[in-house]
Parts: C-alpha cells; structure tokens; sequence
C-alpha cells in the first residue's frame, strides 16, 4: 500500500477482493485510499466492477474478504440499523437513475429530506431551488416518465446533493446526455467539489480526468491503479500488476 | 403520529389492496353486530338469573305408615325435613304454606266456593334458596327421599341451569366471532401490506438508498391501513348503526326491552362507535408490524 491511512480519509479499501463464484472475480487484494474532499474519476472498461465499486461505498453490496472502511467505520461492523444514518451522508446518481415514477419530480427531489423528517412543505421548497439550479424549474410537476433521460439525470443529480452529502458517488452521470449537458453536469459536480464534498465520479470516458484535472481510479481485471492527473500510474495492487 | 400527504409507496394504486376497504367494512359490521348480540345476550342473562324464582318448593304427602321404617306422625316428619333444609348450604329460610294458601293455589282446578275441608291435602313448604351457586339439588332431593320416599321436590334449577348455560354459550360463541373476525381483519392487512411490500420491491430500495429508516417504510403502510381502517370502518359503522336501529324498530313492535332500555341502547352505540376504532388501530399495529418484520427478513 502506497498511501497510508488516515483519520480524514472518507473511503478505504484494504484488501478487498469480492467474487461471485469461483470464475467471476470482480475485485482482488484491492488497495484505494480516497482522502476526505477529493474529487475521483472511476474509470475503467465494462464489466471492470466501477458499479460494483460505489456499491459497495454505499452498502449495498459487501465484500468478500479484506475491509473497506467508510468515515474511518469498517462496513462489516455497521449494523443494519446505523446503515440508513451513513447512506444519508452519502448521495448517489445511479446509472438507470432511480427516480420513482409515481411521485412528481419535486417530490423526487425531495425525499432524502423527507426521510429524514423533514417537514414536507420545506422539503419541497429545497427541492425547487435544486431544480431552479439543474435548469428543471418548468418541469416541477411533471412525473419522471415523461422527461428526458437528460432531464432524468438531472433530477437524479438533484435529489443526491439535497442532503448536502459528504460523498457524492455519480455512475456514468454523462451517459445518457450530450457533451454540453455532461460539460454542465460535471461543472455542478466541481461547485459541490468546492464547497468541500468528496466526489467520486464513475465513467468510461477516460478523457474527462484530462479534461478536469482530478486523479483517476483505474480498475481493469479486478485490480485498481491510482492515476493522478495528466501523470503516470503511481498505485498498483498488492500483486504490483 | 402525522399523516403524511402524500405516500411515497402508491399503496392506494394496488390492485391487491383494492377490496381491502370493503372487507375491512364486512368484518367492523360482523364484528359490532356480534358484540351487540353477545352484550344483549348478557343483559338478558343477568335479566333472568335475577328473575327466576329463588325458591323451590317441597311437597310432604300425607305419611302411610307404609312408607316410613319408624313409627313417626305427620309433625316429626315435617320437623326432620325442615331441620334438613336449613342445614342444607345454599337455603335461606323455610316457610310452611297454610291450607288457605294451598286451596287458593288448587282454585284454577277445582273452582271457587266448594267445601273442600275433608279434601286430604299435603304439606307444602316454600323453600328461600339464598346462594343458588351453593345448592346442590339432587343432593337435597336424596337427602329428603331418604326421609320420607314419597317427598316431591319442585326445584326448577335443572332447566334454569340449562337455559342459561345455553345463553352464556351463545355469548361465548358470540365473543369468538368478534374475536375471530379481529384476527382476519389483522390478518388480511398484514398479508396485504406484505404483498404491497413485494410489488413495490423497487420503490423500497430507493427509499432504502436516499436513507430511509426501516421505521420510515413501516409507516408508510401504518398509514396506507389507517386510511382503509377509517374507509371501511366508517362504512362498517353505517351498516351496523342501520341494523341496530331496525333491530330497535322490531324490538319495539315485540314489546321487548332488548335493544331499546337506556343503558343498553347506549353500550350498543358505544360498541358500534369502538369496534371500527379498534379494529383500525389493531390494523395499523399489525401493518407495521408484518412490513417491519418483513423489512427484516425479506427485503
């Protein structure tokens, strides 16, 4: 392990191999450290585990040996019930955009706060000057089946960074959008960057660390490289592939 | 606890959950007018246990030496049944009938104005029974017979017992019904809630994913069955009041006082008005219980 780690980093993977089956290995003997505030680009090719990944950042799949660490907390130690308290510090864009098609897209937006009990009326007024700021403030009403998928993405964005995260997982955020949307999208991503939120963004397009200056996490059979921006490889699993 | 505006579960939309209300109605409707007829049943129960006579009555034949081993009279034989009777536990007081109150009492048969003073008539006595749970009647009857065989004891407890026997087994059986229609009003909610649950498997997960608590999700199906709850049992209680007011109605044509005295009329409207509450509320405790328990083991 290149990096050692520390009390403020927020992701740590130590070792960590996950299989499904003795002839699908996703991950072995993995080793990242992601310091608090970064921003990381997770590339790699498809079926190289970047879903997988921020599953596992997000509880929603665990490894099957070594330990990933999640504000300085071993994941194997968090008990079912603490679990919704840590994914409220934790918001996701997924790839299919999770977006529940009975509500309209405010109420979308607004149910990480309502979850956390925030009052509705509140919870909703957060959640229109979200929209005002993804560009979405017409289509307050409208239900998720009849946007775009870039307007999807858009309200996905937005319904992440409501509860003000202290992690910020994207999976493919420009893949359903044009350059200009994705352009956009990932300048919203660097504002939240500034203002001190981890941002780990997970996409195929390797041009974007280039592009944004940010490190980038290369995972390729089942192993991860630490790529810093516009630089050579300078992190290797425990193999040292 | 507040109800939320809006479900983030569309619970209202399942095709599952469609009838709930109506059965939910059904079942408050049974169950009230069960009630109702079990706490009939119990008024009327104490109404008779209260009325039935508390006495019995023994009759002495006149004694043919025949009948007895000793050589005893009328008067001893009085005496020692008596002395019986008042040892017995359960018997208040004995009270000998005079001949006038026996000829008035044979008056229906043998008509009024007949000289009847070398009628042979026999000795009654009217027998006060104070603890009627206390007194044991075939026990008394052996003890007398083995005074006098010929003794006749009128004690009218066996067919008293029998009748309310009957009656505390229809307000048993009545009680069972509310009972098991609670028990399938619960039951129908929580499988439905757990059926719901499977449906709206997705919908969960991004609950789950944005940090929703397992508490957060079980309300939202606490309120999906408080809303069905007060649906159906407001139906239910228009149903049951209608019913209650026809029974009324007969009743007063059968000048019976059941449904219609003050007191009872009363708790038959508090019954009507409590049965949907409760049944409401044992549905919203089982919704969340079945989704949480299902929360923890299912999804």
């Amino acid at each position: 392990m290149l990096q050692k780690k520390k009390t403020e980093d927020v992701i740590s993977f130590d070792n960590v191999s996950l299989s499904f089956g003795p002839d699908n290995k996703i991950f072995s003997n993995l080793d990242i450290i992601i310091p608090k505030g970064s921003f990381h680009f997770l590339t790699g090719p498809s079926g190289a585990g970047k879903s997988t990944f921020l599953k596992m950042v997000y509880l929603s799949q665990h490894q099957t040996a070594g330990s990933v660490f999640l504000f300085a907390r071993n994941t194997l130690h968090i008990n079912h019930s603490e679990i919704p308290y840590i994914r409220r510090k934790i918001g996701v864009v997924f790839q299919d955009f999770r977006l529940i098609p009975t509500l309209n897209i405010l109420d979308n937006v607004a149910l990480p706060l309502r979850v956390r009990g925030v009052e509705t009326r509140k919870a909703r007024s957060q959640a229109a000057e979200l929209l005002d700021w993804v560009g979405l403030e017409d289509a307050m009403q409208r239900s998720p089946l009849t946007l775009s998928g870039g307007q999807q993405q858009r309200v996905a964005i937005a319904r992440a960074v409501i509860g003000r995260p202290e992690i910020l997982l994207a999976d493919e955020p420009t893949g359903n959008v044009d350059d200009e949307i994705a352009l956009k999208l990932l300048h919203l991503f660097e504002e939240l960057h500034k203002v001190g939120t981890t941002v780990i963004v997970a996409t195929h397009n390797r041009s974007l660390p280039h592009t944004f200056h940010h490190p980038e996490i290369f995972l390729n059979q089942g192993t991860g490289i630490l790529i810093p921006p516009s630089s050579v490889p300078v992190f290797r699993n425990r193999e040292g592939k | 606890m507040a109800l939320n505006t809006y479900a983030d579960v569309p619970l209202n939309a399942d095709p599952s959950g469609r009838f709930v209300p109506w059965i939910v109605a059904l079942m408050v409707y049974l169950a009230t007018i069960s009630l109702m007829v079990a706490f009939s049943v119990n008024s009327i129960i104490h109404r008779w246990d209260a009325g039935f006579s508390a006495c019995l009555t023994v009759e002495i034949p006149s004694i043919n030496p025949s009948d007895v081993s000793e050589d005893v009279d009328n008067g001893q034989i009085r005496g020692r049944i008596i002395q019986t009777l008042l040892k017995t536990p359960g018997i208040g007081s004995v009270r000998t009938l005079s001949r006038e109150e026996i000829l008035k009492t044979l008056e229906p048969w043998l008509g009024e104005g007949n000289d009847l003073s070398q009628l042979p008539l026999p000795t009654l006595l009217e027998v006060e029974i104070s603890q009627r749970d206390h007194l044991n009647g075939d026990f008394l009857k052996k003890a007398l017979k083995t005074i006098l065989p010929t003794i006749i004891v009128e004690d009218h407890l066996g067919w008293q017992r029998s009748i309310l026997d009957l009656a505390y087994s229809a307000q048993v059986i009545g009680l069972l019904i509310v009972c098991m229609i609670m028990l399938a009003a619960i039951g129908t909610i929580a499988f439905t809630s757990q059926t719901s649950l499977i449906i709206h498997r997705n919908i969960i997960e991004i609950l789950y994913l944005v940090g929703a608590t397992d508490a957060y999700i079980a309300r939202q199906f606490q309120n999906h069955a408080l809303r069905v709850g007060i649906k159906g049992g407001f139906v239910g209680f228009l149903l049951s009041a209608m019913t209650f007011l026809a029974l009324q109605f007969f009743a007063s044509h059968l000048d019976t006082t059941i449904f219609r005295d003050g007191g009872s009329s009363m708790t038959l409207w508090a019954i009507a008005l409590i049965v949907p509450f409760f049944i409401t509320i044992f549905m919203m405790l089982a919704a969340r219980f079945a989704v949480r328990l299902a929360l923890k083991y299912v999804i």
